[in-house]
């Protein structure tokens, strides 16, 4: 079974290694556009093997959020998923060639990052759901990122009056209302998310996680993008940069969840 | 002995005469009867399409006998119009059977049009084939030939990037536009200078759904003029300044001699908009916004220059693939010369039909009256199966005929051989050269 589940995730990481090259490539020479729909299959295949792999663990006892290579497995089957998502909402080749390769490095963290299991999850449906939640408000995150970078190349395009690439990018509003929309979402599954988190953690008495401050410092961010883009209509440039702020942000939080002594503190 | 048809095409167009010429031989709506009814009514043509544009006016004919309905089709556009012949004739081109169909085809995909792959074109020709249609000057070949134009042209547009992106400083301007903010419906549009290329722009702009319009000019009525055409607001030259804090777009054409939008008056104005993208066109010369307004913050300044350099590369783009579109015209055309060939055997695949069909009613006849015991029932599944043995006898011969024809011609030799294996009478006679198409 080991043997089945490495294989499986070995496979998934190629295949969404692959996936990436070509939604890049697809981004810089949209000519061949035609014959780079394999980007798609490498996404799909690498999502059914990462989905295998999560089977695989699971059965092991660990279940599906039960160690954090599994976390990260389901981390990058959701930023897939809004991939998915992204590229039918702008049809354009620019929020892939974003979303694929951080598919690909959530998953490759995954991969090389710790593998120990957390006992004390197993059976905490409330943990569970902190963890998912917080996941998916990533993933959403994630696809807010595409659109403010989609936002800010576009806007240097223009500037520089560097047009030709244009077609190939959303238009600034497309990407504004996607970024706003995914952010949206986003922060209301990150405040559910945070506030079982709190609360599991306040109940279990547990002790102070370093993991706090930047999952607080990233609410807070996206917070006060939406209060100046929907309570004070700001739009632009500017408030595209937050929004690279912010992820950076849920970046950073992710890592610190990933570090293996982080793990011992807390759970051992 | 009955002649096979071929198709012939003559006319001029923006290569071969000069706009005084092309406007007089144009043909306008209300003519198009009389002159349908009169190129019909000339010896040798039996179908007549006529495509009239700003560009060209063509003729397109089937006939038996090319070479005089050709010479017919010139003859036609100068009395039709009362122009000399000798004047026209060096601005007429004629072209029969492979030449006709090639031309068309390639009028449809836009490879002749004076703006390479312009979409236009297409809803020309369907309106020459309706005319005709209406009049009833079309038959089966032409509208066969119109409607494989009409899908080529379609399909070289959706195929092929042949009809992409802005050929005109108007366009190419409503183009970027959306690039900034996809659909433009909804948008408030400012335009400063109510000449021409404001208007060019505003016709545009409103095809994008546009209905939010702004004109200020130094002369109020044209503003006015401009504002009312479009469904607009007229508004005095001093007070647009006031409308940029609300505006998506500004264009700006006013003669005026220094720049009227300038970064510093314009920073103000940008702290009210908040980061919202205000999109401006200059297409004034001397140019109406200052270049250090580009440099400002969520603001799209594009002047003259930049939407030249837009529609040359589309130019380009376009000019590269007419390469493709050219192919698609060849093939299309060889089809469509198959059909014309394998049509040609028609008469004779009718006249075989007869015989056998005589010949199985004839045979029907004589075995029933001998065959007196059978039921009415028993008689009709007699009559069935002699009727289905002669559809079945006949098909691989009649499919046979018509892959020949569509390969080689309705030739003289082997349609004669045909005749003589199954006993037909020495019928109708092809006059194709085997190789025309």
């Amino acid at each position: 079974m080991t043997r089945l589940c490495v294989l499986a995730e070995s496979a998934a990481l190629v295949s969404l290694l692959l996936a990436a090259l070509l939604y890049v490539l697809r981004f810089h020479r949209p000519e061949l556009q035609g014959r780079l729909t394999w980007g798609r299959w490498g996404l799909a295949i690498g999502s059914a093997l990462l989905a295998v792999g999560l089977v695989s663990h699971g059965t092991r006892g660990n279940g599906p959020l039960g160690d954090f290579a599994n976390v990260s497995f389901v981390f990058a089957l959701l930023l897939a998923l809004a991939l998915w998502w992204a590229d039918r909402r702008a049809a354009r080749p620019a929020l892939a060639a974003t979303l694929a390769p951080l598919t690909f490095l959530v998953a490759l963290a995954g991969l090389l990052g710790s593998s120990r299991t957390l006992p004390e999850l197993h059976g905490s449906l409330w943990l569970n759901a902190h963890i998912l939640l917080a996941l998916t408000a990533y993933a959403c995150f994630a696809v807010a990122l595409a659109a403010a970078i989609s936002y800010l190349v576009a806007d240097q395009l223009l500037k520089r009056k560097h047009l030709e690439r244009l077609p190939h990018l959303p238009p600034l509003e497309t990407s504004d209302r996607l970024g706003r929309r995914a952010v949206l979402i986003g922060w209301c599954l990150f405040t559910v998310g945070l506030l079982i988190g709190a609360l599991t953690v306040y109940t279990w008495g547990a002790g102070f996680d370093p993991k706090i401050p930047p999952a607080l410092a990233t609410w807070t961010t996206y917070t006060v993008y939406l209060v100046l883009r929907h309570l004070h209509r700001w739009r632009g440039r500017r408030l595209q940069w937050l929004l690279v702020l912010g992820f950076a942000l849920v970046g950073l939080t992710f890592a610190l969840g990933h570090s293996p002594e982080q793990l011992q503190r807390r759970f051992f | 002995m009955t002649e096979l048809p071929h198709i012939i095409a003559a006319g001029l167009n923006h290569r071969s005469a000069p706009v005084e010429l092309r406007e007089q031989v144009a043909f306008r709506p209300t003519e198009l009867e009389d002159a349908l009814t009169d190129v019909v009514g000339r010896p040798h043509i039996s179908e007549a399409v006529i495509l009239s544009t700003c560009n060209r006016s063509e003729l397109y004919a089937m006939t038996t006998r090319p070479e005089p309905a050709v010479a017919a089709l010139g003859s036609f556009l100068a009395d039709f119009h009362g122009l000399d012949p000798a004047e026209l004739e060096p601005h007429v081109y004629r072209q029969v059977d492979a030449g006709a169909i090639r031309h068309l085809f390639e009028v449809a995909a836009g490879l002749d049009s004076m703006v390479l792959g312009e979409g236009q074109i297409l809803a020309q020709v369907k309106q020459a084939l309706a005319g005709a249609a209406g009049v009833g000057t079309a038959g089966a070949c032409l509208n066969e030939l119109f409607q494989r134009a009409l899908r080529l042209g379609k399909q070289a547009r959706t195929d092929t990037e042949i009809g992409r992106g802005a050929m005109s400083i108007s366009s190419a301007a409503v183009d970027l536009a959306r690039t900034t903010f996809g659909e433009l419906a909804g948008r408030e549009v400012l335009v400063v200078g109510a000449g021409e290329m404001s208007r060019q722009t505003l016709i545009h702009l409103r095809d994008q759904g546009v209905r939010s319009v702004i004109v200020a000019n130094r002369t109020y009525d044209h503003a006015h003029e401009l504002a009312t055409e479009f469904g607009g607001q007229a508004i005095r030259f001093d007070d647009f300044a006031a409308h940029l804090g609300s505006a998506d777009i500004v264009v700006s054409s006013s003669a005026a001699p220094h720049a009227i939008i300038t970064a510093d008056g314009l920073r103000p104005v940008l702290a009210e908009r908040r980061g919202r993208p205000l999109f401006i066109v200059d297409i004034a010369v001397p140019r109406d916004v200052e270049a250090a307004v580009a440099e400002l913050d969520d603001v799209y300044l594009f002047d003259i220059d930049d939407l030249n350099g837009v529609c040359d590369r589309y130019r380009a783009e376009r000019a590269r693939e007419a390469q493709a579109v050219a192919h698609l015209v060849e093939a299309e055309a060889v089809r469509f010369g198959a059909w014309l060939q394998a049509r040609a055997v028609t008469p004779l695949v009718t006249e075989l039909r007869e015989r056998h069909e005589a010949l199985c009613e004839q045979e029907l006849e004589r075995g029933l009256r001998r065959l007196t015991d059978l039921t009415p029932a028993q008689r009709q599944q007699v009559e069935r199966m002699m009727r289905d043995y002669t559809h079945k006898v006949l098909h691989g011969p009649v499919t046979g005929l018509r892959e020949l024809a569509a390969e080689r011609g309705a030739g003289r030799d082997w349609t004669g051989l045909v005749r003589r294996l199954f006993g037909l009478r020495n019928g109708p006679q092809p006059i194709h050269g085997e190789d025309e198409l």
